[in-house]
């Protein structure tokens, strides 16, 4: 594990992607923001500007006209950082499996860009803000064992 | 018994051209006569203070049948007064969007779905449709090819 | 000579002295504000760990922007601040201060707001040009009640233009120093950029303002800068207001007086909603500034009566 790699497990910042989702995953992404739930005990903040971010949290099953935008979003950010699929439809497209709207999943479209992205994929319809935050976590301690 | 006198209404003013109806609580679906189609939405819309809810479109074999939903609020009844469009060539129908400025985005979605044209339409363009799909491939058609479409 | 040059730079009151303080000084007002909104909130050295983090990032220089500007004005802020810190520190601790010096500290703690204007002008984007021009409303709001405030202190302190003659009595034991303290106080939440008065980084309205393009070791320094700030600023209005800290018990009874002060800031930042712009404008210029001119007649007045307590 490098200080890179470190840095982002330590203080993750997020961003917020909506590709086309029905707006459930969203809810339960902002959620984890309430004091509930409280992801800033591992260091998260929301922040505005893509530039700023270390992880998008990337919801929907990426349809076709929000596919170019979804990749200037990854070339906007700053390098290294790392993608959360929250949600089925993010992961697998889920009931949008055969549509022909929709182009994703979000690992696809992420490695035809770039193939050294790492993409942490939670599941759930919507998951549970515990479930977001627990995969999240997982994903940022999985970082250990990689060098970005 | 909502569905059961606004029905007596209709046909007070439209006689057997109201053509066939089905009722069930709340709902009453009217089929009539093409040419009184205008007539009829402007009855419910002007002198019922009808609301357009949403104006949906159902792809059967031969023909396109477009449904129209009104609301009548203070009656709490959804009067849907169904059209069929033939699909030959070039379907079309006459567009309700200079009366009822709510209808213009729905028809312009439609038309970009399914081909129904709009005649008097005042502005015939593409809303929801990706990029990648041609402006003669219409998605919501049952012999829509969806295997074969390219992905960029 | 140069090795105590060296040491009062680098060391104490300097670099790691303002930027350890200010570690724990935003560590406290995250947890402050988790604890005030009943969650558990970030753990000690989470500020630390932005930093570390942001300087391992990327660095991205936008095709627009201007090049040396984008570049120069990061370095802005904490050179100001790490100045006005080591003037504010060495006035209080070992005394020693020249005349004017509170002059140079208020010109001084105009740089990083100005930074962060220039940084917002320079990136080359509309959303941040935008921030940046709400960020300057802002300061030309604030600047006005902040000066008057301090003429008050410093006419209630007997006239004198040096920081160390504000802490034999504090100012702030009369009305006018009491009156101009809560001009002052408010003046500080805007410059600090916190709730009621931070509309140039609004998340929800421009995606993060003036530093919406920064990434990287120049965002570090950004985020530096905001440190130092809530060191700097708060220490100042100790220091003239509420009359300072010295050495022994003196600098325990001085940092509960700054952690007053902080916590002050926080409990305002926490139950207050954001101003707009103009209404900002409108509070400070009719609101604050009042009360400071208030303040400063009075000052005058009792210094030219005689009365103490006025």
């Amino acid at each position: 594990m490098n200080w890179k790699s470190w840095g982002i497990s330590k203080s993750p910042w997020l961003y917020h992607v909506n590709t086309g989702s029905c707006n459930n995953c969203d809810i339960e992404v902002v959620d984890c923001l309430t004091p509930k739930f409280d992801v800033e005990r591992i260091g998260g903040k929301l922040v505005g500007s893509p530039r700023h971010a270390d992880v998008l949290m990337v919801t929907g099953p990426m349809t076709r006209k929000s596919k170019p935008r979804f990749e200037r979003i990854l070339e906007a950010s700053a390098r290294p950082f790392i993608v959360a699929a929250v949600g089925t439809c993010a992961c697998s497209k889920g009931i949008f499996h055969d549509a022909y709207n929709c182009v994703g999943p979000v690992r696809k479209v992420t490695e035809d860009f770039d193939e050294d992205i790492m993409v942490v994929n939670i599941p759930g319809c919507p998951p549970r803000p515990e479930a977001i935050i627990e995969g999240l976590d997982a994903g940022l301690k999985a970082l250990k064992e990689v060098e970005i | 018994m909502n569905a059961s006198s606004f029905k007596e209404e209709l046909s007070g003013r439209f006689g057997w051209k109201v053509g066939k109806t089905e009722k069930s609580s709340g709902r009453l679906y009217v089929n009539p006569e093409p040419e009184i189609f205008e007539d009829m939405v402007e009855f419910v819309f002007k002198e019922h203070g009808g609301r357009l809810a949403t104006i949906s479109c159902v792809d059967e074999e031969d023909l396109f049948r477009l449904l129209y939903h009104f609301s009548l609020d203070d009656r709490g009844l959804m009067v849907t007064i169904k059209l069929p469009v033939k699909k030959d060539g070039n379907p079309s129908t006459k567009s309700i969007a200079n009366e009822i400025p709510g209808a213009e985005w729905i028809e312009r979605e439609i038309r970009e779905m399914f081909g129904v044209d709009f005649e008097g339409h005042p502005a015939k363009k593409r809303l929801l449709k990706a990029d990648s799909v041609g402006d003669e491939d219409f998605p919501f058609r049952k012999d829509f090819d969806v295997e074969n479409l390219e992905v960029d | 000579m140069v090795g105590g040059l060296v040491f009062d730079f680098f060391v104490f009151p300097g670099l790691l002295f303002t930027l350890s303080a200010g570690v724990i000084a935003s560590w406290l007002v995250r947890k402050v504000s988790a604890l005030v909104q009943w969650r558990v909130g970030p753990p000690l050295l989470q500020p630390a760990y932005d930093i570390a983090k942001l300087f391992g990032k990327e660095n991205i220089i936008p095709e627009e922007s201007l090049e040396w500007s984008y570049l120069l004005v990061p370095l802005m802020g904490p050179a100001g601040l790490l100045l006005s810190s080591i003037i504010l520190v060495k006035a209080n601790y070992p005394g020693t201060s020249f005349v004017g010096d509170i002059i140079v500290l208020l010109y001084l703690l105009v740089l990083p707001g100005l930074a962060v204007v220039l940084g917002g002008m320079s990136s080359g984007n509309p959303l941040s040009s935008l921030g940046s021009n709400r960020e300057l409303k802002l300061i030309i709001a604030y600047e006005l009640p902040l000066l008057l405030a301090v003429t008050a202190a410093i006419v209630n302190a007997g006239g004198g233009l040096r920081l160390a003659g504000f802490t034999s009595e504090p100012v702030v034991a009369s009305i006018s120093g009491a009156f101009g303290f809560i001009a002052a106080l408010l003046c500080i939440q805007a410059e600090l950029g916190f709730i009621p008065f931070d509309s140039p980084e609004a998340e929800t309205e421009i995606m993060g303002g003036p530093l919406i393009e920064y990434s990287g070791p120049l965002l570090g320094l950004f985020k530096i800068s905001h440190l130092m700030a809530l060191l700097v600023l708060p220490l100042f209005l100790v220091t003239v207001f509420l009359g300072g800290f010295s050495t022994g018990w003196g600098a325990l009874w001085g940092a509960l007086k700054y952690v007053l002060v902080l916590v002050g800031i926080i409990l305002i930042k926490n139950t207050n909603p954001r101003l707009r712009s103009d209404q900002a404008l409108k509070f400070f210029w009719y609101g604050a500034a009042p009360l400071a001119l208030l303040a400063l007649v009075l000052a005058v007045v009792g210094n030219l009566a005689g009365i103490g307590w006025l």
